[in-house]
């Protein structure tokens, strides 16, 4: 009913999302499940059905190593973000004034608007051979420890990005937990662990798991630590889209990869929906 | 001869598969004060909401000086409303509040503000024509929504529960300023509210409605004393109703057996009753007699008191017969204090032959 | 209680705060440090106080082209996003319809998206249809990205009116475009100017997309990734801080304009 019945003032306010989504979201998306099946000769694209560029790419093992240490990490920097980023949450959520946790959560939107690349840079200069870090433990006779070029590296640009997010996110649905069910916790002579894990994570569930969500989105996608940080050895699938990309002219290859990518984002991101909200 | 000026003919809204009015049939005429009275949900503001244009009848027809309004738009209409939570632009000041109206009709600024000027000064709030609306009080917020809705000189006047967000001794000064606005304008009021008192104070007649439906069309006087039916002399809250079978017919008047007891009642000549007939009388809590001795009348019972409560000057008693039914009545203060009633442990009750009201039969 | 090993609890929280903010703050004030540091490469102990790195950026004719395509690029892309996020946030208060949860979807998926496949799709269709390389192309890319900011600010505001200002306004004569222009328009105007702000700081900052279809029109944050690519240098620190400042401008102008308003809405 309401699709027909619908006068000019509505459709002025329905139409510039529909019409600009649909052609500059939706359309490079659809066009791009839809160049895996092209062909590339002589560094042009053509228009084709062949299944090839799935072949190509699926039956390398370099693919799959990319896929599994990208899963891998992600994973890892997940569990990284949710796990450190907890008793700073809980402490801004319950220790802090409401004034604090207001300033907190302000000072900690502020790194996205700094360079996440600059950012990445000062890392690589912290984390270097003769960087400030080691500096610092030379004093004490120790070292030096090689730590870019390594997973940790990889980790800690991951966090550059995704742990002020999740610091906020997880403060802001702890913030909201009642603070009378806490009490009535305590009341019954439930422990200190017994209250959190028993009581406060369960309530603020959705809030801590869309944290981790994004985090593991971000992070799943994101080319810069694992390049300049982690070394690239061997690349994750964020930079093997690049590199099939920028260096061969293979885009319906690339493309092949960023639509494994989804897929298995798509499904990661059901699994933990589904996860959190099984019980009710 | 003229039509009324307002009529509803076979109205009904439905959303969905909820029926908000059911075949409103009513006419308002020029410059009557119009109360709509309701329990919330009851469909009263949909009544409004379907004369301002903001919502269309799902059937029938709504006519102003007997032309068709269903199709026409909120903005072609002149019948503005002051809203419940009076909705008042917060960006715009007193006077622009007042002047919107005549903005969107087109009105040179000039003659906006000096039209808006006369109205804020009517309303007593001309100093404040330049403040913003989060200075002013609950009371000034009322008079500027009047103002803003009147400037427009409309036929018709749609006021929603105006008077709900104000303290009690607000309500009953804007009471008075409504009421004396009607009269000098002469316009008409349509006054959408949940308090009796509110309705009874001021109109001149209402409408009371349950679950969509009318109920009746009455002044407050009618309402209170001949109730169409069961509802309304329940809701209006201060009556005693009595289920019963009439058991004997007497020249001018029946016994009914009732929970109770048996009364008499007087009844008309026309009315013509059977014995096991099915009857509800209403007697009002105000017209009961209380006394701590019998007194011999026809309809007297012997009760305790359970409970009394203050209504102002009014005190609300109830009292419960020896066969554990409960009866309201109400008296005032000095007659209670005069006997010394609330002291004494029995008490009889009684009504005048011709006090019980008897609910129309349905046919 | 035991409020001795609260109050142990406790002290220990803080310094775990404390810890945090110090990793999310150690790359942006070491990036600012070494924006002023004379060494080429950076290393501790720190060589002596210089501009030189600002002076190499400001004396830079690709980083001032980076600069102007930047400023067009996030103009444009605030205007159009919040107009698009207004359309959408405005459908949403307004209309209820059939297929709406999947409007919103359309409105508010983008990014739930890594930037790496939407960059890649979006460089194989601008080549498809022959928009690739301008520097629109990289304004359409980017207003895809921003406009569910702007919708979800926005939204926010609308969420505080009163459902019955629109209707009030039509009831005094006002059509319905009247009443948008009269009405809504001044209600959001906060909201307005605050989704421009934060739509043009994060148009500002990207790179991902940018840098996949901006081709010769590149904006700074692409110049900072090439100079990453290539010989590394403290001028990235420099023209960090210089993005940094830029962004904090906008965001601080967008917070100041939320916060300053809603004292006065919560008198009412």
């Amino acid at each position: 009913m309401s699709l027909f019945k619908v006068d000019g003032y509505a459709l002025t306010w329905r139409l510039p999302l529909l019409v600009w989504q649909s052609i500059f979201f939706i359309g490079p998306l659809v066009f791009m499940v839809a160049i895996t099946f092209f062909l590339v000769k002589n560094y042009r694209m053509r228009e084709a059905f062949e299944m090839i560029n799935w072949i190509k790419m699926l039956s390398r093992g370099y693919f799959w190593d990319s896929y599994f240490l990208t899963l891998w990490l992600a994973t890892l920097s997940t569990l990284t973000a949710t796990i450190v980023a907890f008793p700073a949450s809980y402490a801004l959520a319950f220790k802090a004034s409401a004034t604090v946790r207001r300033w907190a959560v302000f000072f900690l939107i502020i790194p996205f608007f700094t360079s996440y690349l600059v950012r990445t840079f000062s890392w690589y200069v912290i984390l270097a051979e003769h960087g400030a870090i080691n500096a610092v433990l030379s004093w004490f006779g120790l070292g030096p420890f090689t730590m870019l070029n390594t997973p940790f590296a990889t980790i800690i640009g991951y966090m550059t990005l995704c742990l002020p997010l999740v610091v906020v996110l997880q403060t802001l649905s702890l913030a909201n937990v009642d603070k009378n069910l806490i009490e009535a916790a305590w009341n019954l002579g439930a422990g200190w662990m017994r209250t959190v894990f028993g009581v406060i994570v369960p309530l603020a569930k959705t809030g801590l798991i869309i944290g981790a969500v994004i985090c593991f989105i971000l992070s799943y996608g994101d080319f810069v630590a694992p390049y300049y940080l982690g070394g690239s050895k061997p690349p994750t699938l964020s930079i093997l889209i690049i590199d099939t990309t920028k260096s061969g002219q293979q885009w319906p290859r690339a493309a092949v990869v960023a639509v494994m990518m989804m897929a298995t984002l798509i499904s990661v991101a059901f699994t933990a929906v589904y996860l959190a909200y099984r019980r009710k | 001869m003229a039509e009324a000026q307002i009529v509803f003919e076979n109205v009904v809204k439905r959303f969905g598969s909820v029926l908000a009015v059911e075949r409103a049939n009513f006419k308002v005429h020029a410059g009557e004060f119009l109360g709509i009275m309701g329990s919330s949900g009851c469909g009263k503001t949909t009544i409004l909401r379907m004369l301002a244009g903001l919502e269309t009848p799902t059937e029938g027809e709504i006519r102003l000086n007997g032309m068709r309004l269903n199709e026409i738009k909120p903005a072609d209409r002149n019948t503005p409303m002051v809203w419940q939570n009076l909705a008042l632009f917060p960006f715009l000041s007193v006077r622009q509040n007042v002047e919107f109206g005549l903005k969107t009709r087109g009105i040179a600024s000039d003659e906006r503000k000096k039209r808006a000027m006369q109205w804020l000064d009517r309303m007593e709030i001309a100093e404040l024509s330049e403040r913003q609306i989060h200075q002013l009080s609950g009371g000034q917020k009322q008079r500027v929504a009047l103002a803003r809705a009147l400037v427009t000189e409309p036929p018709v006047l749609l006021l929603d529960e105006p008077l709900s967000a104000l303290d009690a001794n607000l309500v009953i000064r804007m009471q008075g300023v409504l009421t004396r606005l009607q009269k000098q304008l002469g316009i008409t009021f349509i006054y959408v509210t949940h308090s009796q008192s509110e309705a009874f104070a001021m109109t001149d007649r209402v409408i009371i409605m349950s679950k969509g439906r009318i109920e009746q069309i009455a002044t407050a006087q009618e309402v209170f004393r001949r109730p169409a039916n069961r509802f309304v002399a329940e809701f209006v809250g201060s009556n005693n109703i009595l289920d019963g079978r009439v058991t004997a017919i007497e020249d001018g008047s029946i016994v009914v057996d009732t929970n109770i007891g048996a009364v008499t009642v007087v009844v008309s000549q026309n009315d013509d009753f059977k014995v096991d007939d099915h009857v509800e009388m209403v007697i009002s809590a105000d017209k009961i007699e209380l006394s701590s001795q019998p007194t011999g009348s026809t309809n007297e019972f012997r009760c305790s008191l359970i409970s009394e409560e203050f209504i102002g000057s009014i005190i609300g008693l109830l009292v419960e017969t020896t066969n554990g039914f409960e009866i309201k009545i109400q008296k005032p203060h000095h007659e209670l204090e005069l006997h010394n009633l609330t002291e004494v442990g029995t008490l009889w009750f009684s009504w005048n032959l011709d006090t019980p009201y008897l609910l129309p039969r349905d046919a | 209680m035991n409020t001795r090993i609260d109050k142990l609890i406790t002290a220990g929280l803080i310094l775990y705060v404390v810890a945090v903010f110090i990793f999310v703050f150690a790359p942006i004030i070491t990036s600012m440090i070494f924006s002023f540091n004379s060494d080429r490469f950076a290393s501790i102990p720190l060589g002596s106080f210089t501009l030189h790195w600002y002076e190499t950026v400001y004396n830079d004719p690709d980083v001032w082209d980076a600069v102007q395509t930047s400023i067009i690029v996030a103009v444009s892309v605030g205007i159009l996003s919040t107009f698009i996020g207004f359309c959408t946030a405005y459908t949403d208060y307004r209309y209820s319809f059939r297929f709406k949860n999947g409007y919103l979807v359309l409105a508010l998926l983008p990014p739930t998206i890594p930037l790496i496949i939407i960059a890649l799709a979006m460089l194989a269709w601008f080549a498809r249809i022959g928009a690739s390389g301008q520097i629109w192309s990289v304004v359409i890319a980017h207003t895809v990205l921003c406009s569910p900011f702007a919708m979800a600010v926005i939204r926010l505001r609308l969420q505080q009116i009163d459902l019955d200002l629109e209707p009030a306004a039509w009831n005094l004569g006002a059509s319905e475009w009247v009443a948008m222009r009269y009405v809504i328009v001044p209600f959001c105007k906060p909201a307005i100017v605050a989704a421009m702000c934060l739509t043009m700081a994060v148009s500002f900052d990207e790179f991902v997309v940018a840098w996949f279809v901006s081709g010769l029109n590149k904006t700074v944050p692409v110049i900072i990734l090439e100079i990453l690519q290539g010989n590394v240098d403290p001028q990235i620190n420099a023209i960090g801080t210089f993005v940094f400042v830029t962004s904090m401008t906008l965001v601080v102008i967008a917070q100041l304009l939320v916060t300053l308003r809603s004292p006065k809405r919560s008198s009412t």
